[in-house]
């Protein structure tokens, strides 16, 4: 994983990395990562760029399509096998179900 | 002098102002303590809720479905139907731990006695959703995902 504030330390492809912006529950922050990186790759990085309480379980990534949204899972997908492209936007939701 | 709901208010209102740019939500300022942020469902459709975080964080806000100017709160043909969500009642009640008006202390519709209001931050089902930001998120999320219309009021 590559992200806007650290290089990289397997030279990876620049013209292949995945600049996004994730909304999370303390504000957006700015990313970009590898194609072969997992959804929960991600999580992880807004949990600790964040530094969100709960840990990386207690939250779901969704992209974001318009008005639609779409859940990015299984989290051990990558990036690439689920369409995530330069330039979309992701949201970080905290589970939170009702009962 | 600000009270401690305000000062924490304000410390969250900036990420909240942030993401609703990003995420395209309205967000309508009415006090220090209450605004308006308007969503869409999956259809296009248009919800209001109405945050009410006078005494936040001690005890959760209250989220009432609204109209854009954050009047008529808790009529029924402003909340959406959701088809038996466990999250978004029929009764327009947002079942959460971290909506005040899920409690049955507070309101009359609210589904949980067994629930205790001050410790909202540690019920499990609250999980990370401890910021405001964090509750508009998830509100949306449900809107797009579980809405099947409005509430049906008859006439």
């Amino acid at each position: 994983m590559v992200n806007a504030n650290e290089g990289s330390a397997t030279a990876p492809d620049k013209d292949k990395q995945i600049n996004v912006v994730i909304g999370t529950p303390k504000g957006t922050l700015p990313g970009r990562f590898e194609p072969t990186d997992s959804i929960a790759n991600v999580i992880d990085y807004a949990v600790e760029q964040k530094q969100l309480g709960g840990g990386a379980d207690a939250f779901e990534l969704y992209l974001r399509n318009g008005d639609d949204k779409q859940l990015l899972t299984p989290v051990t997908a990558t990036l690439a096998s689920l369409g995530v492209k330069s330039g979309d936007k992701l949201i970080l939701a905290a589970h939170g179900s009702g009962v | 002098m600000p009270t401690a709901a305000e000062l924490v208010v304000g410390a969250e209102f900036a990420d909240l102002e942030e993401v609703a740019a990003f995420a395209g939500w309205t967000v309508a300022v009415l006090n220090t303590l209450e605004f308006v942020v308007g969503l869409k469902a999956a259809d296009g459709s248009p919800f209001w809720v109405i945050c009410e975080a006078d005494g936040y964080k001690a005890t959760p806000p209250a989220w009432r479905w609204c109209d854009p100017q954050g009047g008529e709160r808790d009529q029924l043909h402003s909340a959406p139907r959701a088809g038996g969500s466990a999250f978004l009642h029929d009764s327009g009640v947002i079942c959460a731990p971290w909506n005040r008006l899920a409690y049955k202390t507070v309101d009359a519709r609210g589904p949980h006695s067994d629930w205790t209001i001050g410790n909202w931050q540690d019920n499990g089902y609250t999980g990370a959703c401890k910021t405001l930001t964090a509750m508009v998120i998830r509100i949306e999320i449900e809107l797009k995902s579980r809405i099947i219309g409005r509430v049906l009021v008859a006439a």
